[in-house]
């Protein structure tokens, strides 16, 4: 029966999957007849004499292995097993046997006359490894597509929060830039192999296999952490996958003794470079050049009396002196992490539970204020997964997971963004800060010896214009899952099913406290003793609350069947799933559906010969009926090669060679634009909101406080709107030498992502309405990624590793449908996402500048609109049309926000007791550019007179006493302002940079006392996050903004922590 | 093959509680396409609206929402970007006044000359494509094409309808027109799947016929004024009034020299798309006809009058002009427009006040100005014998507020121009004064530092108050002046001296203006400028006139590109420091905020014109290039290749 069921079902999967595999069959079949018979037919010739052997190959667990090898040691003679494990052979009693299969521990047995029953076992790690992939595991030996992952216990080496800085070097092909250090919103922005559109081009993230935000997750219940980059591996996610996708696997139980693990940890915190600003002293006189540079007739701004007072300080109250970065921030601040878990089991239940804590300060100072606003994050996060065999062939599994977290932040309506930048933007001498507990301000009226002006204080957080006070968020999630799988064995061997279901919701308060403060002037009294001027009252804070909530969840049924057949082994899954989002951000009112249907065949041949072939069939609820589903195919190949008989030489130098090749069709459709593209376009009406508040509505009449309601066409909209589509493709090699202590991986990729949704700029903007998107832009990516990681030891307790891994990517915009411009240079175009336009700085001006322009381009000097004076910029006239205007400004110029190449390094030894860990980063070919007080002296956000002044700019401006064409700065000047502070590639700064992004130094006590508490593990250990950071960037850290909206600062930690396990 | 029947039913009551689980009794369990269809919701189109005599009304009213108002009050880019605060407001690159807040494309692009073709967002003072124009001729295309099919509307409200669409074409094309000259003319809406455009610039005569003919065809269709019983909820819509007082502004643009010259202002340049091709007299006398039409219809039916006072103190006068044209309901407003109900101006949804108040819309009136504005009773103001008879105290009020303060100028003067020493408040109804008074000397309470420093809102000495008002324009109805009656008198008389060479008709127009507020008329207040004979010191008095009367109404800028005044331009201009003297010495202090137990409200100062130099304009160093007469097209715009050309220069 056995066989009848195998050979209809060879038929049948030859019916179903009909011409690529029926190739693949074909080549398999001539395969089996070049490699298999001639072995049998040795066997055969050499028949008589000989006994018949007769003998059952089975695994550990005493199922039948099929196909495996069994030879007579030193001969050619020998068999495979049949589907039943069985194998004849005809060899004289005593013969000397060899069964092997690949996978397992070779075993050499002697012949005997009774059947014989042998047992093999699995052999090397790398063979038993399993890789997560899409709806499923497999075998890392069996993959064909691009795929890295990372251990759980690998990312906790990194003392942080949220889970996507641990990621930053770890894994090839995911770059990571953190821009904000905020707590509980520093999560790094994650692409995976760079960007290959414009639009949405952040990956698809699951959790357990479920959509869900993972910064928010406790590290410690990860398992494991996989990047699905290429078309075989997440073409089953159809419209969704063509991003790349990340799936986080939290842990499970194991059968066994409860084993649970307590970690504790304490950090410090603190900036990894805080930016440094001029004194009033600085400040003053770097004003009165600016000015005296610009009108040398002007009369300065401060007066000798105001700047000596500022020079000795003689009226700390009146004439200040603050530095608002120290004044504002604290110097450190403390993090905290606890977690403890337990997991285990029986024979039919598995358990893992995990409670963790994380608390996070933050680094603006409090100053006794009666409600917190320092940015304290605090997060308890718990998990229960559960794995129940109800019968011999069901388990069920039910995983619990959430965590409740909460924020303080300041309330400024601006975020940390907004009081970063009012320190940034504040003048040294607006005020002294605190005086008794009195928030005191500078003033112009003094009646001896005035300011000349005030400019803004950096402690609006503290009092912000009307109001000041706190805001705390709490969010409460919970994240469920319940899944059963069902053996289906009696159908056919194999086979199971699998039902899933997902609920996620959010529950969020958002409660703000505001209150205002008293502020006080100094006035000088007549004894010559300062009071005060009060304005304003303290007031009552007054709270208010608001709430929000998400709530969505997902199904998925699924057919999976694995089986092996002699040589051959198949895999196959079918699968469906929906899923509905109830409150999504556009709309908020009508949910948010998807649903697909996903199909993989896999197929081995002695896991030497590899295919799979995989399909997404998929639709979005946000495209027209007919432009709704899409089929999203991908195949790939692999081939062993040092399986092959002809490596044999060469074994032991490469002992392990894989050839990978894919190529697939995968979707995006995070497309931007609104939901609903396609419907007929929409109206407004009934509208009541009048124009000042951006409606549509009128106001007629005379003293008639009755707005008219408005009828608006609001959007133009395209029925054809669909998807994006990435035509991918991927080439890898993946190899291991000296006996694995050398393993290498590399992949060459290339994508076409086109349909790129898109509105035509080069219709006519008279038109009257916005041109409707559509699905019109192309973009080509590329790059490489490299892995290397070299493991040894060095005699029996020093074993160390090195890890090196290396990732490219490039993209080029094929088509954008841009406006028309005068020059390719100035387009989107032909350069990389993200490119800046800029003008190209030439050198400072002088009166040489002239003839040497014309000198080094052959071309007259250009006119500018301003009169240039010597120290100001000159640009090259790229299109020589001899005017500098806007036309000069190309994107072809410089890099871009996110780095062309990233580097990890993972390095470490362990010794005795010791284990050391360290962590490198590295990105280069990025820029950033900066803007705002960054590059220009004194601007703030209301004025380009009265704000504030970096240290680095004082330092560093070119002026008439130094007139350096190194200098960083251009001359200071007001009026030729848009002509120096133009975007040019002097402000676009290099910020490439490496860094130790962890290092962990750990001690594992054994002592006595251990084995009366039952102490399985005591590790004590330091650890660093961001320790180091070489880079030549000098405007705040390397991967944060200077511009109008600087980031709050990243921060390196320093952490003790002690693990204990039972 | 053994199935465990036990097996199958636990499964199935498995997969069933996952199932359940999940969906959770919220939605009804619905598999593939069905699962996908678009809940209903956000469903209204096209035939929605025109299918429904109310929604169309909606969709008229909506227009109106697009249309011009002439003051920064809102920062947020899906508005008008000329009402962004951070573009500016073009009148300040007249002579009258400086900008001060260097955040604005006004400091940024025009006063360094740095303005290009290629400009990007907020960088143009009146965006090519981001000012609703083409929203509203869209929209109004729409309104008159679908108009007709609308079920519940009578003829009378359709031909109504499509006559206010018309005059709002007509406005929003000349709301662009005196920025950029000749427009492509579009006469229909587009659908948005056309292959290609050919949306030609018209000349500069075509697109004065075309605004001039939608003005026509409206008229006769729209009521002269709204009765007694509808004013008070109709307000605001477009009237006959309103749409021949247009066309006297439009041909007055159009006959002015910039256009109408034996010349093209930017020699060199043929296209008719900037330029009549040469000088038409016949061009003044259209535009005289329109004025006599408008003036005729006046007089038939009524209803618009200048707003008198109701006694004689300047205080009386001012109260007057200032309902004019402040007051929403104001009898000489022929078309106002409106963005918002009061002006609440603590709220910062009305950004023209709270930015004043904090100093960044600092429009500063320059010392040029101020002295254009005669003493009361209408002889002009002379700063050189002013200053030898030592009257320089008396220049803009005599008295304290504990004496009673006396205005000594224009009264108009006090509407337009924050001056020292001026009372803050005005009851627009008993036209009394009150309130402390405004100390803009350097280290006075109001001005501290700016005038000295030259920033903020008292930058030059002085500051706007036309549409400002302070603390008086508080909770009152707000509405931009889009044409006032008293602009027709001057165009009127400008009309009759440019057509006719009719100099003493001309001043008896202009004359009509300066009773109102107290002024005598013109030959007598000047005898020595021969105005019934000289006619271009007649032009200048009426053009001084119209900055005096329509200050910050979007006259002075037009004025000076109308008869193309490089020279005016090209000077450079100055504010004014006032220094209070104690005991013989400047003292910087304040005296509301300072010595006002021990000290009397100080009424003598020194003055000290200043030249400005918070930003120095380009064109004061580098010359005026004719060229910033009309605006560059986004160079982006004319490479589309539909038919734009660029105007000369850029």
């Amino acid at each position: 029966m056995k066989q009848k069921l195998f050979r209809f079902h060879r038929w049948k999967t030859r019916l179903l999957i009909k011409p690529p595999i029926f190739l693949f069959h074909l080549a398999i079949s001539f395969i089996l007849l070049v490699g298999v018979q001639p072995a049998l037919a040795v066997g055969n010739a050499a028949q008589q004499q000989k006994n018949i052997i007769t003998g059952i190959v089975t695994d550990a667990k005493g199922e039948a292995i099929i196909g495996a090898n069994v030879k007579v040691e030193g001969g050619k003679n020998g068999t495979i097993t049949d589907i039943d494990g069985v194998f004849k052979l005809n060899v004289p009693v005593g013969t000397k046997l060899i069964v092997s299969y690949i996978g397992f521990e070779a075993k050499s047995i002697i012949a005997q006359n009774e059947r014989m029953k042998i047992a093999l076992s699995e052999n090397s790690t790398m063979l038993k490894d399993v890789e997560v992939v899409a709806y499923g595991a497999q075998k890392k030996v069996t993959i064909t597509g691009a795929i890295s992952s990372v251990k759980g216990n690998e990312l906790l080496k990194t003392p942080t929060g949220s889970v996507s800085n641990m990621l930053s070097g770890q894994l090839t092909g995911l770059t990571t830039v953190q821009y904000s250090g905020e707590p509980g919103a520093d999560a790094a922005n994650i692409f995976v192999r760079g960007k290959a559109t414009w639009t949405d081009a952040k990956p698809l993230i699951q959790v357990d296999g479920v959509e869900r935000d993972f910064n928010n997750i406790d590290p410690n219940e990860i398992e494991s952490l996989t990047v699905l980059k290429d078309a075989s591996a997440t073409a089953v996610f159809g419209v969704r996958g063509a991003n790349g996708v990340i799936l986080i696997t939290t842990k499970r139980g194991q059968e066994g003794k409860a084993k649970i693990s307590f970690t504790t940890s304490t950090s410090i915190i603190a900036p990894t470079k805080t930016l440094e600003f001029a004194n009033s002293y600085q400040y003053a006189t770097f004003y009165n050049q600016m000015q005296k540079s610009d009108n040398p007739a002007a009369s300065p701004m401060f007066s000798d009396a105001v700047i000596q007072k500022f020079k000795d300080h003689s009226d700390p109250i009146r004439f200040p002196d603050t530095n608002w970065v120290d004044y504002c921030l604290k110097d450190y601040t403390l993090q905290t992490q606890h977690n403890v878990n337990i997991s285990g089991g029986t024979k039919t239940v598995r358990y893992f539970v995990s409670a963790g804590a994380y608390t996070q300060g933050g680094l603006f100072k409090q100053f006794g204020l009666p409600y917190d606003l320092t940015y304290q994050y605090n997060r308890f996060n718990y998990r229960s997964n559960l794995d129940i065999d109800v019968t011999n062939t069901t388990t069920l599994s039910l995983n619990l997971g959430g965590y409740v977290n909460n924020s303080n932040k300041p309330y400024t309506g601006q975020g940390s963004s907004g009081m970063l930048k009012n320190m940034y933007w504040a003048t040294p001498f607006s005020s002294p800060g605190l005086v008794n507990g009195k928030m005191v301000y500078a003033a112009t009226d003094y009646s001896d010896l005035a300011l000349p002006f005030v400019g803004g204080a950096g402690m609006t957080y503290y009092v912000n214009g009307f109001a000041s006070g706190f805001m705390s968020t709490s969010v409460n999630s919970l994240n469920t899952d319940l899944i059963l799988n069902q053996k289906l064995d009696f159908i056919t061997k194999g086979f199971s099913a699998k039902i899933k279901g997902s609920y996620n919701s959010d529950f969020t308060v958002y409660k703000n406290g505001s209150s205002s403060i008293a502020t006080y002037t100094p006035v000088l009294k007549s004894d010559g003793t300062i009071g005060y001027r009060k304005s304003g009252e303290n007031s009552q804070i007054k709270y208010t609350e608001t709430s929000g909530k998400d709530r969505n969840w997902y199904m998925e049924a699924g057919l999976n069947y694995d089986r092996s057949f002699g040589n051959h082994h198949f895999g196959a899954l079918v699968l469906y799933n929906q899923s509905k989002d109830y409150y999504p951000e556009t709309y908020s009112d009508i949910p948010k559906g998807y649903v697909g249907l996903v199909g993989r065949v896999t197929y081995d041949w002695r896991s030497r010969y590899l295919a799979e072939f995989n399909v997404g069939y998929n639709g979005s609820e946000n495209f027209a009926p007919d432009k709704r589903f899409g089929t999203f195919p991908a195949g790939s190949v692999g081939w062993v090669v040092s399986e092959e008989k002809f490596w044999k030489p060469i074994k032991p130098i490469i002992g392990y060679m894989k050839l990978r090749a894919s190529l697939g069709l995968v979707g995006n459709d995070k497309v931007g634009g609104s939901r609903f593209m396609y419907t007929s376009d929409p109206y407004g009406v009934n509208n009541n909101t009048a124009t000042n508040r951006l409606g549509y509505g009128y106001n007629f009449g005379i003293l008639n406080p009755t707005l008219s309601l408005g009828a608006y066409e609001a959007a133009k909209n395209n029925a054809d709107v669909t998807w994006e589509k990435s035509f991918k493709q991927n080439y890898g090699v993946d190899a291991s030498f000296l006996n694995d202590r050398f393993k290498t991986s590399f992949d060459y990729f290339f994508e076409r992502r086109k349909d790129i949704l898109l509105q035509d700029g080069t219709a006519p903007g008279i038109l009257g309405f916005t041109t409707p998107y559509s699905n019109l832009g192309r973009v080509n990516s590329w790059g490489w990624e490299v892995s290397l990681k070299w493991n040894d030891k060095i005699g029996d307790k020093f074993n160390y590793w090195v890890g090196l891994n290396l990732s490219y990517n490039q993209n080029k915009i094929i088509e954008r449908k841009e406006a028309p411009q005068n020059n390719d240079y100035q387009y989107a175009k032909g350069h990389r996402i993200g490119a800046n336009s800029l003008y190209k700085f030439w050198r400072y001006y002088d009166e040489n500048t002239p003839a040497l322009y014309a000198k080094t381009f052959g071309k007259p000097f250009p006119a500018y609109t301003v009169a240039l004076k010597p120290g100001d910029c000159v640009y090259v006239d790229l299109d020589g049309n001899g005017i500098i205007d806007s036309n000069d400004m190309s994107r072809g110029l410089g890099y871009t926000d996110d780095p062309e190449y990233t580097a990890g390094s993972n390095m470490g030894f362990s010794w005795n007791n010791f284990d050391v860990t360290l962590q490198w980063t590295a990105a280069w070919n990025v820029s950033r550019v900066i803007s705002d007080v960054f590059r220009q002296p004194f601007v703030s956000g209301s004025s380009s007179t009265q704000g504030g002044l970096l240290l680095y700019q004082y330092n560093n401006t070119w002026t008439a006493d130094n007139p350096s064409q190194d200098a960083a700065y251009p001359r200071a000047t007001w009026v030729n302002a848009s002509n120096n502070y133009a975007a040019s590639t002097l402000y676009e700064k290099n910020s490439r940079y490496l860094r130790l992004k962890s290092i962990q130094i750990a001690y594992n006590f054994h002592f006595p006392l251990m084995l009366k508490l039952r102490l399985s593990t005591c590790q004590l250990a330091f650890s660093g996050y961001n320790l180091l950071t070489f880079t030549g960037y000098k405007w705040g850290d390397p991967e944060s903004t200077a511009s109008n909206a600087p980031s709050y600062p990243l921060t390196k930690t320093y952490s003790l922590s002690l693990k204990l396990g039972f | 093959m053994k199935i465990k029947n036990k097996n199958v039913g636990s499964i199935a009551a498995l997969v069933g509680l996952v199932l359940i689980a999940t969906t959770s009794c919220v939605d009804e369990l619905k598999f593939g396409n069905a699962f996908l269809e678009k809940a209903p919701g956000g469903t209204v189109t096209a035939d929605t609206v025109f299918n429904n005599a109310e929604y169309t009304r909606q969709f008229l009213t909506t227009i109106y929402a697009y249309q011009y108002y002439g003051l920064p009050y809102v920062n947020d880019q899906s508005m008008a970007w000329v009402n962004n605060p951070y573009v500016g407001k073009f009148e300040v690159l007249s002579d009258c006044w400086h900008n001060h807040w260097s955040s604005t494309a006004m400091t940024g692009e025009y006063y360094s000359g740095a303005h290009t073709s290629g400009y990007g967002r907020y960088q143009d003072k009146f965006d090519y494509l981001h000012n609703k124009v083409w929203e509203a001729v869209r929209a109004s295309w729409l309104l008159i094409e679908n108009v007709d099919k609308v079920p519940g509307l009578s003829d009378t409200e359709k031909k109504q309808m499509k006559a206010e669409a018309k005059c709002l074409i007509a406005s929003r094309y000349f709301d662009i027109f005196r920025h950029y000259g000749g427009l492509p003319i579009i006469k229909k809406s587009f659908s948005g799947t056309d292959a290609s455009y050919d949306l030609p610039r018209g000349s500069v005569e075509e697109t004065v016929n075309f605004m001039d003919g939608l003005l026509d065809e409206a008229a006769t269709d729209l009521p002269w004024n709204f009765s007694a019983a509808d004013v008070s909820n109709e307000a605001g819509h477009w009237t006959r009034a309103g749409a021949l007082g247009l066309k006297c502004r439009i041909l007055l643009f159009a006959a002015s020299p910039l256009f109408n010259d034996a010349q093209p202002y930017y020699s060199g340049s043929t296209d008719h798309a900037i330029w009549y091709g040469s000088y038409k007299p016949e061009l003044w006398t259209e535009c005289k006809v329109a004025c006599e039409k408008f003036f005729q219809e006046l007089a038939a039916n009524g209803y618009y009058a200048l707003v008198q006072a109701t006694g004689t103190r300047p205080s009386d006068y001012r109260a007057a002009y200032r309902t004019a044209y402040s007051y929403i309901g104001s009898t000489e407003l022929l078309h106002s427009t409106r963005v918002t109900t009061t002006d609440n101006f603590t709220s910062s949804y009305y950004l023209w006040h709270s930015w004043c108040d904090n100093g960044r819309l600092a429009y500063t009136p320059t010392q040029e100005y101020v002295e254009m504005f005669p003493w009361a009773d209408g002889t002009p103001f002379d700063w050189d014998k002013t200053a030898a008879a030592g009257n320089l105290d008396k220049m803009f009020s005599t008295g304290t507020v504990a004496t009673a303060v006396t205005l000594t100028r224009d009264p108009r003067l006090y509407e337009t121009v924050i001056v020292n020493g001026m009372q803050k408040s005005l009851d627009r109804s008993t036209g009394n004064m009150s309130g402390t008074s405004y100390e803009l000397w350097v280290g006075g309470t109001d001005a501290t530092t700016g005038p000295k420093t030259e920033n903020g809102y008292y930058a030059t000495g002085y500051a706007n108050n036309k549409h400002y008002m302070g603390q008086d324009m508080l909770r009152q109805y707000t509405e931009w002046p889009y044409l006032r009656l008293s602009e027709i008198y001057l165009t009127y008389a400008e009309a009759l001296l440019q057509a006719d060479n009719n100099l003493q008709g001309a001043v008896d127009q202009v004359d009509i203006i300066r009773k109102r507020v107290g002024l005598k008329g013109l030959v007598a207040c000047n005898p020595t400028k021969n105005l019934t004979s000289d006619k271009d010191a007649l032009l200048n008095e009426i053009l001084r006139e119209r900055v005096c009367e329509l200050g910050m109404e979007d006259c002075r800028f037009f004025d000076m590109i109308r008869y193309k005044m490089k020279d005016r331009f090209e000077k450079k201009l100055h504010g004014l420091r006032i220094y209070r003297i104690t005991n013989g010495v400047r003292v910087e202090t304040a005296w509301y905020n300072g010595d006002k137990k021990t000290a009397l409200q100080p009424t003598h100062f020194e003055y000290e014109k200043f030249e400005l130099s918070n930003t120095s304009r380009y064109w004061w160093t580098n010359g005026f290039d004719p060229k910033w007469y009309l605006s560059p097209f986004p160079l982006t715009e004319v490479n589309k290749g539909y038919g734009l050309t660029q105007n000369p220069g850029w």
